[in-house]
C-alpha cells in the first residue's frame, strides 16, 4: 500500500495542443468516456457523445436532444473527435485503460474506433450540463489568500 | 551539519506506526470493525487537553454510535500526531540547517461560526468514514456535489472548495476500488482529517502586520489538481533589522481542459511579481499586508520596482546552511509534514542519478512527486535553492532555482512564467472564457 501524502499520480501533459474550440469538454466518468463537440457550421449548436467502457458502445446527440446525423452504423466525427481529443488530454494508456481495452493490440485512436460497439440510442443531456459545470468553474472570483491544503496536491 | 538531517529523530517512527494503525479503521470502515488502536488511542493522549473527548468518542464509535462529533474527535486526534510529527522533523531540519525557529505569537485560529454548508460538508465525510475507503460508493461520493457547487461560491470557503472539489474527483476517478492495495490510504485520511476539522467552522482570518523592505523573488511552484490551480512564489524579504522567508499565493478554480503551462496563463494578477523573478530584479515594499507566518497578501499599491540583485548570490547568503533565516511554523491546526518546505541554498555538489551528493558526505533525495527542476535541469549546475521536504520518511529538496558555471539562471516553471509574460491571442484559457460568457449568460 502507498505510503506517501503525495498523489504519485503525475499529471499528463501531451506535446500536442488540446482544440478546445472543437471539443471544450471531454472527462472519463463512472463507466463513459463523454463530452462536447461543437458543431462545425452553427456556433450555438453542440453535440453530446460517449463511449462506454468495455462494450465501446457510443451515442452522439446534439444538445437538443436531437440524434447525430453523421451516425450511420458506426461513429461519427464527433465521436472520432472526442476520443482523440481525450488522447490528447489524459494519455493514451489513460484512455485505453480506462475503456477496458487490450492495449497489446490496439495503438492508436483509430485502432480503437474500428473496434466500435453499436449505438446506444440512448441521449445523455447530463453530460451538457457537467460541461455547463466546468465553464462555471471559470467565472469564480480568483483568491490571493494561503491555502496551505493545496499542498497535498503536488501536480 | 546537514548529515545529521538523515538521522531519525526520537519518537518519529512509533508516531507514524500509531498514524498507520488509526488509518487501517478507514479502510473498511467502522460499521461491526472491532480496531484494537481505537482503545489504545486514549492513553496516548493522556494529560492532554483532547484525552477526555477521545475516551468519550472512542466508546461512543466501538459501540457503533456514529455521531458526527466523534469523527471530529478522530481527526483532531490524528491532526495532533501529524502536528507533533511536524514539530519534531522541523526541530531536527532547523538544527541540521543550523537555523532557531522564530517563535510565532500568532494566536491560534478558533472557529467561531457554523455554516450549513459546513455541517453537510461533515455529515458527508463521516459517511465515508463509516463506509471505508476500499468500500466506497460513487453515490455515496457524488452525493456532495450540490454542498460542493455551493461551498465554491462562497469566498470565505475557497479554502474548503479547493481541497474537496480535488479530493471528491480523485475518489471518484479510483472507483470502483479494486483491492484495498490500490487505496492511497495514508494521503486520503489525510485529507479526509484536514477536510473535517476545516469543516468544524469558519475562523476569522488573523490579522496581517504591514511589512516594509526589499523583496527578492527567488522561486515558484504550483499546486494543482483537475479544478484548480495555486500559484506560489516564494521570496526573501528583507526590513529594516530581520531577514525572512516569505510566500505570496494566487489561486484560481479552472476547466478541466487547461493543462500544461496554460494554467499559468490563470494568474495575470502575479506577472509583475514574476517578470522581477525571471529578470533577478527586487520589488520595495510600503505597508504591505502580511500574514503572521510569512504570507503576504499581494495589494498592488504596495509595491514598487526595485534594484536589480543575483538570486543565487542572495539565496545562498540568507538560506545557505548555518545562515540565521527566519522562518515560521504553520498555524498549529495546518501542521503536517508534507507542509515541511524549509528553504534551503547549496553549492559544493554533484547530481548523481536522482540524488544531490554533497562534497561533506551528506546526500540529498530529489523531489521527484512536485513540479521542481529534473534531474537533467540540474546536471552541470553549481548552486542551488531548493525547498526540503519530507514524505514517506524520507527528507528530499525541489529545486526551485540554479545556475551553471557560466551563470545562467534556470526557475522551476520558467516556460509558464514566459508564456504568462506574452500570452497568445488564443489560449485555451480565453476559448474556454469565451465560451462560458457566452452559454452561461443565456
Ligand atoms: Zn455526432
Amino acid at each position: 500500500m502507498p505510503l506517501s501524502s503525495l498523489s504519485d499520480a503525475q499529471i499528463y501533459t501531451s506535446t500536442e495542443k488540446r482544440d478546445v474550440k472543437k471539443v471544450p469538454f471531454v472527462e472519463l466518468l463512472e463507466n463513459r468516456l463523454q463530452g462536447i463537440v461543437s458543431s462545425g457550421s452553427d456556433i450555438e449548436r453542440v453535440y453530446v457523445s460517449y463511449f462506454e467502457a468495455g462494450s465501446l458502445n457510443y451515442c452522439c446527440s446534439t444538445n437538443n436532444n436531437r440524434p447525430c446525423g453523421g451516425l450511420r452504423g458506426s461513429p461519427c466525427g464527433h465521436l472520432g473527435a472526442l476520443l482523440d481529443e481525450a488522447i490528447i488530454q489524459f494519455g493514451f494508456e489513460t484512455v485505453g485503460r480506462f475503456l477496458h481495452i487490450d492495449m497489446t493490440q490496439t495503438d492508436s485512436a483509430q485502432a480503437i474506433l474500428t473496434r466500435a460497439g453499436h449505438n446506444t440510442g440512448i441521449f445523455a443531456g447530463e453530460i451538457f450540463s457537467r460541461f455547463l459545470s466546468d465553464l462555471e468553474l471559470l467565472e469564480l472570483p480568483n483568491s490571493h489568500i494561503p491555502l496551505s491544503a493545496m499542498t497535498w496536491f503536488n501536480g | 551539519m546537514l548529515e545529521n538531517l538523515t538521522i531519525e529523530p526520537n519518537g518519529v517512527r512509533a508516531i507514524r506506526t500509531t498514524i498507520a494503525d488509526l488509518d487501517a479503521c478507514f479502510l473498511y470502515g467502522f460499521v461491526g470493525g472491532r480496531y484494537e488502536i481505537l482503545d489504545a488511542l486514549p492513553s496516548l493522549f493522556e494529560s492532554t487537553p483532547l484525552h477526555r473527548r477521545i475516551q468519550d468518542s472512542v466508546q461512543m464509535l466501538t459501540q457503533n454510535t456514529f455521531v458526527e462529533a466523534h469523527f471530529v474527535t478522530l481527526a483532531a486526534a490524528r491532526s495532533a500526531l501529524q502536528g507533533t510529527l511536524y514539530d519534531l522533523l522541523r526541530h531536527h531540519a532547523l538544527a541540521a540547517l543550523g537555523r532557531v525557529s522564530s517563535a510565532v505569537n500568532a494566536p491560534s485560529i478558533t472557529p467561531i461560526r457554523t455554516d450549513p454548508l459546513l455541517d453537510s460538508t461533515r455529515e458527508w465525510l463521516m459517511e465515508l468514514a463509516i463506509a471505508g475507503f476500499a468500500r466506497l460508493e460513487s453515490e455515496a461520493v457524488t452525493s456532495f456535489y450540490s454542498t460542493l457547487a455551493q461551498l465554491r461560491t462562497n469566498p470565505a470557503t475557497v479554502s474548503h472548495a479547493a481541497m474537496l472539489t480535488g479530493f471528491l474527483h480523485e475518489l471518484l476517478n479510483a472507483l470502483p476500488v479494486k483491492s484495498a492495495d490500490e487505496v492511497p490510504l495514508l494521503r486520503w485520511v489525510d485529507l479526509w482529517s484536514r477536510a473535517m476539522l476545516d469543516a468544524v467552522g469558519l475562523a476569522d482570518s488573523p490579522t496581517t502586520i504591514p511589512v516594509s523592505g526589499s523583496l527578492y523573488p527567488l522561486g515558484a511552484e504550483l499546486h494543482q489538481h483537475s479544478r484548480f490551480a495555486s500559484l506560489i512564489v516564494y521570496a526573501i524579504l528583507k526590513q529594516a533589522d530581520t531577514i525572512q522567508w516569505v510566500r505570496q499565493t494566487w489561486s484560481s478554480f479552472k476547466a478541466t481542459a487547461i493543462q500544461g503551462n496554460e494554467i499559468w496563463l490563470l494568474f495575470p494578477q502575479a506577472q509583475p511579481l514574476l517578470e522581477h523573478l525571471i529578470q533577478g530584479k527586487s520589488m520595495t515594499l510600503c505597508d504591505m499586508p502580511m500574514l503572521p507566518n510569512g504570507d503576504l497578501l499581494w495589494d498592488t499599491q504596495a509595491v514598487e520596482s526595485g534594484k536589480k540583485f543575483k538570486p543565487l548570490d542572495i539565496a545562498l547568503e540568507y538560506c545557505g546552511v548555518g545562515q540565521a533565516l527566519s522562518a515560521t511554523p504553520l498555524p498549529p491546526l495546518e501542521r503536517h509534514p508534507v507542509q515541511l518546505a524549509e528553504p534551503i541554498a547549496l553549492t559544493d555538489y554533484t547530481i548523481q542519478g536522482n540524488q544531490l551528493h554533497l562534497k561533506e558526505g551528506a546526500i540529498l533525495a530529489l523531489d521527484v512527486r512536485r513540479s521542481g527542476l529534473t534531474q537533467e535541469e540540474l546536471i552541470g549546475t553549481t548552486a542551488i535553492l531548493g525547498l526540503l521536504q519530507y514524505d514517506e520518511g524520507q527528507w528530499s529538496i525541489q529545486a526551485l532555482l540554479t545556475n551553471n558555471a557560466a551563470g545562467k539562471f534556470e526557475y522551476a516553471g520558467r516556460a509558464g512564467m514566459e508564456l504568462l509574460k506574452k500570452p497568445p491571442k488564443t489560449s485555451t484559457v480565453s476559448i474556454l472564457q469565451e465560451r462560458a460568457s457566452r452559454l452561461l449568460r443565456k
